[in-house]
Order: C-alpha cells, then structure tokens, then sequence
C-alpha cells in the first residue's frame, strides 16, 4: 500500500544520511536513517534525504532504499574533494544545500555514521546558526502537546515540534525552534501520531526523478574550498585485543587493576 | 590541567565543596564561569558561552568532557567553531620520551577505537596544529594527586548572550532513570531471561543495602564496601564530588541510546547478554560465563577476557573490587 494522502509537506525535513558522512562506496541506509524516515513519514513531512559521496560511479543503494522507505526526494553531492575533507570541509558542504533547500528542521540518525563520528551535523548547526540538538527519543507536535494551555497551542506554527533529548542524566523536553539540527537515536518514537502501517512502502514509484546529482559547482564551492591535505580523523592503525580465558577472579583482579 | 565549571552562581561552602576533588584529581587551576542560565541541562546554544570564554582564555591542545553526556551535547558545536577534530570515546597515550626523539610529535595522542574494535584512530596535536575535542570513558578514580590548596580559581568574564540565538528552550524536565550508568565505571550487564540473572540481581541489592546501613563517608573510601557505600545512592556521592563507580543493568530494560552513551572501563557481560556499549580503547570487555565456555563456541569479537564464575556473589565481589579505588 502507499502512504497516507495527508503527506501534504506541510513540514520541510532534510535527512543526513549517515549522519553527513562522505561515502566512498556503495554502503545500505543504516537501520537509524530508516527509522527516522518513517517516524517523519508518521508526521507527515516532506522528506529530502542528503548522500554525500567522495568518489564518481558508486551505486545508489542507500538513495535507492532511502526512496523505497518514503522519502520524496533525494540528493547526491558528487565531489571527489569530499573524499578527502574534513567535517568543517564536509559541513561547508551540507550548509550550501540547506540554505537552496530551507527545510524546518534538519534530521541525522545519531549512530548512522560508520566511523562513529557524527562530528558533521554539529558543523552544519553552527554554519547555519541553528540549534543543535543531538539525542532525541521522542518527538511530538507543539499543537498536539496535551500539556500546553489552549491559547499557546493555537499559537505555534504547524512546523514547529517538542522532542525528548537525555541530556546529562536529565530528560528534558524541548521546544525547537526552526531548522534545528535534530539527532535522532535508533529507538525514538513519535507521540500523539498513530502508527504507519507495518506494510507501508513508497509513497509512489521509485522514479529516477526523484534523485538528483549535484556537484560541488552547483552549489557555488570551488574544490579547493573543502579539499584537505589531512581530514583531521586521525591516521588508522590496528588496535591489539588478545583474548584471555580464566576461572580466577583473583587473576582477573591482577589483570584489570 | 585546567578544569572548567559552568554553574550557576556559588556560594563559599559551595565552591569549597566543587573544588575539593577537582584538586584531588589534579587540576591546576579551575576556571569558574557562572550565570543563572547555566543551571540548566546542557545545551550549547547556553553553556557554549562559557566554552568560548574558557577557551579565548587558556587557548587550548586537548578540550576533554568527562562521561555523563555532555561531550556529546557540547563537543561538536565546540569542535566547529575552534575548526577542531571531534574524537568521542577516546584514550591516550603519553610519552616519556624527552624532546630530541619526539621528532615533531606530540607528547600526548588521542587514541580512539573505530566501530570495527580492530583498527583505532591515532591523533597528534602537534602535526595537525590545532586543538583536539575528545570526550572519555568513565574511569575507575585514581588516587588523590594534588590538594586544595594549590587550585587557583579563576573567574571568567562572559560576553553577554547573543540576541536571537535560536535555542531549544526546556519545557520540562526530569530525572533519567539510567541516569547512573553512564558514569560506572564498571558496568555489569545481565539479560531478563538467564538463571544468574536474579541471583546477581539479589547479591547486589544485599552488598548496597548492606553498605548503605554501615556507611560512613570518607574523602577516600579505599575498600569495595566503602566504595559502594559512597557511590550508590546519587546524594553520598555528590558529598565526595565523585562519580558512580560501579553499576548493575538489565540490558534488556535499558535502552539501547542508553548503552550506547556508555563507555564504562571495564564492561562484564554475563551468560547471554550480548549488549554492546560504547568503548574506547581503554574499555575491557569481559564475558562472565556460568557454564564450561570451551562448549560455547568462540565469543564474540569485542570480548577481551572470558571469565567462567561459580556464583552469582562472585560477579558482584568482582565488579565492586574492580570498581574500587586503588
């Protein structure tokens, strides 16, 4: 079946997927990114996914999978400098198309990105000047929000939503304000929405139209602006882990302390 | 090592209380800024004030957040305005080669383990010549190093907040349930459905109770008992300043974003839990077997030690040692 029909876009969502990490290959869309396209799909949103790729040639299958959970529309910066940048390079990046796109809110799966990192959307946040909140468990509708006074509630625009972020041991529930940078843990929910059916696919054909390649000039950059001499992640080497099988606590107390 | 505070405006007994363990801990010097604002939950868009002020002051090699969760809150907005790395869950390594056989290196490195658990990051401060923001794992504390007397306090001029910076302002608040893991040190995770698993659970609750009757707390509680008994329940440890040093988790009632703010030391999973936290590459990853593990087949890749116990009291004992300070 497809979606429901009141997925009007009344709310603009950019999805960073991997979290804004530049791909060099062919990689699936994280479990994370899935579960956010459809908690947004559950509120309706127009949803347009961001693949940022550092290499020409690689297949589509995160773009690919991120059209057959939902998503309307679907955006690959294509630049061999981005293969060699670093976060503030990359965020540069992600700014220049947020700003032609002017979405709500900017969404990341906080684990989506395979280094571990997710260092990207906290550069994107301060580039636009946005808030940045990571670690979201749950998010709602300011309106649909059974707390707030009537006369508040009537107030705010139909944009603008109340997530639920851990912060420091504290659950906090905070109000967004416009295009915040939003991370979202792989478990969050939606509140005051009813579920999207289990079945649910694409809102409508997986059309080749609905992806779009773009290059570093589209967007105005010149290479030499994100391309790095070190992309500042630190060189790769192995980590040694042996093994040690024991039945003494006491050896493992000599071990560890 | 310069600490810094973000607080709301302390009184002297409040000050005396903050800066007793950040010098035992050996800070150098504790730079204090204090706004109303900062009592909070932390959110950049507030206490990033005072990261800027702190580091415009001590312009720094290494900016480092303690477990808790706010490294993950503060750090990358910090990194981006400072044009700085973001290294989370990271270690170090510290040289004590003298200058000659540095040859351009750093005396400190930042090491972090990638999510493979089997290649790790290595990062110099002094070949990319700028500052590193890493946040670390929850440690086991360290003996007392330095003393009260010697912490200069600095307070630091703040610029006033920025006119329609756009902030997620907090409608509500409350206190995480989970609150304490992120802070073990030891974090010992059992699964619902294993036979030890409320045996664990039982010999734990009778060495807290137990602890919590006979406690008397001392700056330096030295034995398992003393440990627990000032590191259990939240309020006696914020008489030491001291963070939770050991803790007991269902993996199957925590949620997974939960672990994943985890990097205790040392992890001890028993029987059938296969919860992962995060690690850095100081994190031990011991799988607590109750049964024979030469018929279990191979352990999975993250674990460093396979340890087959004889009772449930045994894995508490062991945790709550390890959890101790040396």
């Amino acid at each position: 079946m497809t979606a429901p029909a009141e997925t009007t876009g009344a709310t603009k969502v950019a999805l960073l997927l991997h979290a804004a990490a530049v791909m060099r290959g062919p990689q699936p869309l994280h479990p994370t990114d899935v579960h956010v396209i459809r908690l947004w799909r559950q509120l309706g949103a127009e949803i347009v996914v961001l693949e940022l790729l550092g290499a020409s040639g690689v297949a589509p299958r995160a773009i690919t999978e991120s059209i057959e959970a939902g998503v309307d529309r679907a955006v690959r910066v294509v630049a061999e400098p981005l293969g060699a940048a670093d976060a503030h390079g990359t965020g540069l990046v992600v700014e220049r198309y947020l700003r032609t796109l002017n979405p709500d809110v900017v969404a990341f799966g906080v684990d989506a990105d395979p280094d571990g990192l997710a260092d990207v959307p906290g550069v994107v946040a301060t580039r636009l000047g946005a808030a940045y909140v990571p670690g979201a468990v749950e998010i709602a509708r300011r309106s649909g929000n059974e707390d707030a006074a009537p006369e508040t509630a009537a107030a705010v625009p139909a944009s603008a939503f109340e997530v639920v972020a851990d912060r420091a041991g504290v659950l906090a529930r905070l109000a967004l304000p416009a295009r915040a940078v939003v991370g979202f843990e792989a478990e969050s929910i939606v509140k005051g929405v009813p579920p999207l059916p289990a079945e649910v696919t694409p809102r409508g054909p997986a059309t080749p139209q609905a992806i779009r390649i773009m290059t570093l000039y589209d967007l105005g950059l010149e290479p030499t602006l994100i391309r790095r001499g070190d992309d500042l992640r630190g060189s790769v080497e192995a980590a040694s882990r042996p093994l040690v099988t024991t039945r003494s606590a006491e050896s493992l107390v000599t071990l560890l302390r | 090592m310069f600490a810094l505070v973000a607080t709301p405006p302390l009184g002297n007994k409040s000050l005396v209380t903050l800066s007793v363990p950040l010098a035992a801990a050996g800070a150098d010097k504790l730079l204090l800024c204090e706004a109303d604002e900062f009592g909070g939950p932390p959110d950049d868009a507030v206490a990033g004030r005072a990261l800027d002020a702190a580091v415009a002051r001590i312009p720094p090699v290494l900016v480092l957040f303690p477990a808790g969760g706010t490294g993950a809150v503060l750090g990358p907005p910090l990194a981006a305005r400072l044009g700085a790395p973001f290294a989370p869950w990271s270690d170090f390594v510290v040289s004590d080669a003298d200058g000659k056989s540095l040859r351009g290196r750093g005396r400190v490195q930042v090491l972090r383990l990638r999510p493979d658990g089997r290649t790790r990051r290595r990062l110099d401060p002094a070949q990319i010549e700028r500052p590193i923001i890493a946040t670390v794992g929850a440690g086991r504390c360290p003996p007392p190093t330095g003393s009260e007397r010697n912490l200069e306090i600095d307070v630091l001029p703040m610029a006033p907040p920025r006119a329609n910076r756009p902030v997620a302002r907090v409608v509500a608040q409350a206190p995480s349930a989970h609150e304490a893991l992120p802070q073990a040190a030891v974090l010992v995770l059992v699964a619902d459905g294993d036979s030890a698993t409320s045996a664990i659970t039982a010999a734990w609750a009778e060495r807290t109770a137990g602890a919590a009757r006979g406690a008397t707390p001392s700056p330096a509680p030295s034995s398992p008992l003393a440990s627990l008994a000032s590191l259990a329940p939240l309020a006696p440890a914020a008489d030491f300043g001291l963070p939770l040093a050991v803790a007991v988790a269902s993996a199957d009632r925590t949620p997974r974003s939960v672990l994943a703010a985890c990097c205790p030391e040392i992890v001890i999973r028993v029987d059938s839990c296969t919860a992962t936290t995060a690690r850095s590459p100081r994190t031990l990853v011991i799988r607590a077997t109750s049964s024979d593990p030469g018929g279990q087949g191979p352990p999975p890749d993250d674990v460093d030690v396979v340890w087959w116990f004889g009772s449930a009291a045994e894995v508490v004992d062991l945790a709550l040692q390890l959890g101790a300070r040396p």
